[in-house]
């Protein structure tokens, strides 16, 4: 055996704390190993030119279509909108605000205009799977740009 | 006749040599598969979607990721399916394995954490003022209050990123089709 004595070779290394070891190694890399899941990614958009300080002044984007969601805290019920439209939260309401945006993006399309963002402006009680559920829907519908709104429904 | 019985005493032991090089081989894969990198990620669950593009790692080297987790082990709230927990305290933003609380003091932290990471893809190099190229994930959990959310987007355009990506889960039933 390799390492161990022989009658040439009387000075033998002992391998049992090694093999000792590596077990113990071994045993620690598998408890901590975690199988990578399976993750998405949806691109998105914050307003460029506004968060760092520029002396660049934002242009205001006059072609929009915007969905708010503010959460009723008291009856514990998402509230949706689609511009001034209410949309409600079932799998009804998800249908006809995805429906909602199709047609408009499309309309817009018609005009040329294929990059008008979809923003998604929500309440800080929302949680964020309502959100993402909308960005999910304009997915769906292959909006290219999808953004945060920073403001109105937030506060 | 008689022969005399030769008594040869040999020696039994067990070969531990290709049990070694298994052992090494087994360390040496788990070492690599436990990816450093991943520290990065906090332990959450994302919002679930099926529309939206995998994942691939090798195309986001560079990325800074942002996690917006829970992280209490006495919340009643968050552990109740559904439930959504609307204790600030119990909320952070972790960038690189630093936690920063939903306080002033700890946003003002997180961007200039962030502020210093942008600096690298800066539009105008030095110039902190000028957009930053670099992508910023959200890894925000299901059950995060937007506004969580909305103060690490504050903080993430106040760096100068404005190159964001979602991170979700992606449904198991759009994976099949």
């Amino acid at each position: 055996m390799a390492g161990a004595a022989s009658e040439d070779n009387p000075v033998g290394i002992n391998v049992t704390a090694l093999v000792d070891i590596i077990f113990c190694l071994c045993l620690f890399f598998m408890c901590s190993l975690k199988f990578r899941e399976l993750d998405g990614k949806m691109d998105s958009w914050l307003p460029e030119n506004k968060g760092a300080k520029s002396s660049v002044q934002m242009n205001l984007p006059m072609d929009e279509i915007r969905v708010l969601i503010s959460y009723d805290k008291d009856r514990k019920q998402i509230q949706r909108f689609f511009v001034n439209r209410p949309v409600p939260d079932t799998a009804e309401g998800d249908s006809l605000l995805q429906k909602l945006i199709r047609e408009q993006s499309a309309s817009y399309r018609s005009l040329g205009k294929s990059d008008v963002p979809v923003i998604v402006d929500a309440g800080g009680g929302v949680p964020w799977k309502e959100v993402v559920k909308v960005m999910n829907m304009c997915k769906a519908e292959n909006v290219q740009k999808i953004e945060f709104g920073m403001g109105s429904a937030a506060k | 006749m008689g022969f005399k019985e030769i008594k040869v005493q040999e020696e039994v032991a067990a070969n531990l040599v290709p049990m070694i090089d298994i052992m090494f081989l087994l360390l040496l894969f788990f070492m690599l598969n436990a990816d450093m990198s991943q520290r990065d990620l906090e332990d959450m669950k994302p919002p679930v979607a099926n529309k939206a593009d995998q994942d691939k790692p090798e195309e986001n080297s560079g990325r800074i990721t942002v996690n917006v987790h829970h992280s209490s082990t006495d919340c009643g709230q968050y552990s109740v399916p559904g439930e959504m927990c609307i204790n600030k305290a119990h909320w952070f933003i972790s960038v690189q394995g630093n936690r920063y609380a939903l306080t002033e003091s700890d946003l003002g932290a997180l961007q200039k954490r962030l502020s210093a990471l942008a600096d690298a893809n800066r539009v105008k190099p030095g110039d902190k003022t000028s957009k930053s190229e670099r992508f910023v994930l959200i890894r925000g959990d299901h059950l995060a209050p937007y506004e969580h959310i909305q103060r690490s987007l504050e903080r993430i355009a106040g760096a100068g990123l404005y190159k964001t990506q979602v991170a979700v889960e992606i449904e198991k039933s759009s994976l099949a089709k």
